[in-house]
């Protein structure tokens, strides 16, 4: 049969196999070594890039642990900030009862200390004007000598006035 | 300043003297008319190689060989030489290798996601085979006829026989992947595409062969042998070389993808609606 184009099936069958032989040799010699560099070298950048993730996530954790470990110290430090506060409150507030009590010791002791050299300062002046009185008293009385001489001289002498 | 004047002057002086000895000189007798030349060209009638003395067969057959060994030369030199000092961070050769492996397996991959393995290797090899083949006619290898006449060596796939084989066998492809990844309905869907084993074997035939046929038409005129030869062989061919490997890769992976893709079972679907 002749076939058009110059067809030759034998040919086509040589074309084939040839094509077949470049496909294997191609294969083993080159597409799959080039292949599987490329596959070992993602495997090896992958694996680098995980690793790289677990020791950004680890440091991630040890930050975040850090940071409440921050924050857990801000809250003590302004619990202990309050403690010392409510402390100075505290002191304050003694220091200034104590003040007050020693004051009102002080006002009291002193009202004490005026109320004595008070009842002291009337007494002796009571005194003085009880013996001042009686002074004047006595100046008055023997004022024309001892009266009791001046009575009985004054009945010795048989005097009505006596 | 003063020598590169007098290169360029005896650069000029040696064309002007080539071109004139090249009119002036008479050249041999043509044997065959452009006719004759043309219609060898596409049917291979008279120019035929002796294959190792076993059987006359056309020179596209010899070319297809050559290319392979070239090819496969290439292959062992980089697998012994080049392969084994790779580095994590590429050379230029050594990117030159990754992008091209990474072009067909991406392209695999993006159609046959999944069963890629087999497709990426089979494109690499026809995408090589193709552009290595199609730039073969531009080195002009020379051949000697059973008839005793020299002969340049054409591209292999300008032979309908090798068009012919490149076509049909990568439609087997496409059909294996059918096979192997849905059975019967991979088989069904492969073999309603029946047009493609001869749409693939005769656009890259028709695509070489034109090619050919100018180069052919340009070189049996020695007149249009200045110049024009540089435009005509040389980036029609690199175009040629790109645009024909590219298109017959793109649709054996575009086929391939399409046969091997599971099919969900239309009873199922049905069912499925049912229950909504």
């Amino acid at each position: 049969m002749n076939i058009p184009l110059n067809i030759d099936w034998q040919q086509i069958l040589l074309h084939v196999l040839n094509f077949v032989i470049l496909f294997g040799g191609l294969y083993f010699l080159l597409y799959k070594p080039v292949k599987n560099f490329m596959a070992k070298r993602e495997a090896h950048y992958a694996e680098m890039a995980q690793k790289a993730q677990s020791e950004l996530d680890s440091a991630e954790k040890i930050k975040a642990d850090y940071q409440e470990q921050l924050k857990s110290v801000e809250g003590e430090i302004s619990a202990k900030r309050t403690e010392a506060q409510k402390e100075l409150d505290r002191s304050v507030q003694q220091q200034l009862s104590d003040a007050h009590a020693q004051a009102d010791k002080i006002v009291a002791d002193a009202q004490k200390d005026a109320a004595r050299v008070h009842d002291k300062m009337i007494a002796d002046a009571q005194k003085e004007l009880t013996e001042l009185a009686m002074e004047a008293t006595k100046k008055l009385v023997y004022k024309d000598g001892d009266p009791y001489d001046a009575f009985l001289d004054q009945a010795e002498r048989g005097e009505p006035n006596a | 300043m003063k020598a590169k004047k007098t290169k360029l002057a005896l650069w000029i002086c040696a064309i002007v003297v080539l071109l004139v000895a090249s009119i002036l000189v008479p050249s041999v007798q043509k044997t065959e008319t452009i006719q004759v030349t043309m219609r060898d060209a596409v049917l291979h009638e008279t120019n035929r190689i002796s294959l190792f003395g076993i059987k006359d067969v056309n020179p596209a057959l010899i070319s297809a060989m050559v290319v392979s060994g070239i090819l496969l030369v290439f292959a062992v030199i980089v697998r012994i030489f080049v392969i084994p000092r790779f580095k994590m961070v590429p050379g230029k050769f050594q990117m030159l290798l990754e992008q091209a492996v990474d072009l067909f397996d991406g392209m695999a991959k993006s159609n046959s996601p999944g069963r890629s393995g087999f497709l990426g290797a089979y494109i690499f090899t026809a995408g090589a085979y193709i552009f290595i083949g199609t730039l073969f006619e531009l080195f002009g290898i020379q051949a000697i006829t059973t008839e005793g006449s020299p002969i340049t060596l054409p591209a292999p796939l300008s032979d309908v026989n090798a068009a012919i084989a490149m076509g049909c066998f990568s439609y087997l492809v496409i059909l294996g992947g059918g096979i192997a990844y849905n059975g019967f309905k991979g088989v069904g869907s492969t073999l309603k595409e029946f047009s493609l084993p001869i749409s693939m074997s005769f656009r890259l035939f028709g695509a070489l062969l034109s090619g050919l046929l100018v180069t052919e038409l340009v070189y049996y005129y020695v007149n249009l042998s200045f110049v024009l030869p540089v435009i005509v062989g040389v980036m029609f061919t690199l175009l040629h070389a790109l645009i024909q490997a590219y298109v017959l890769t793109m649709l054996v992976a575009l086929y391939f993808g399409e046969v091997s893709e599971k099919q969900e079972p239309k009873k199922k679907k049905v069912k499925a609606e049912a229950e909504n």
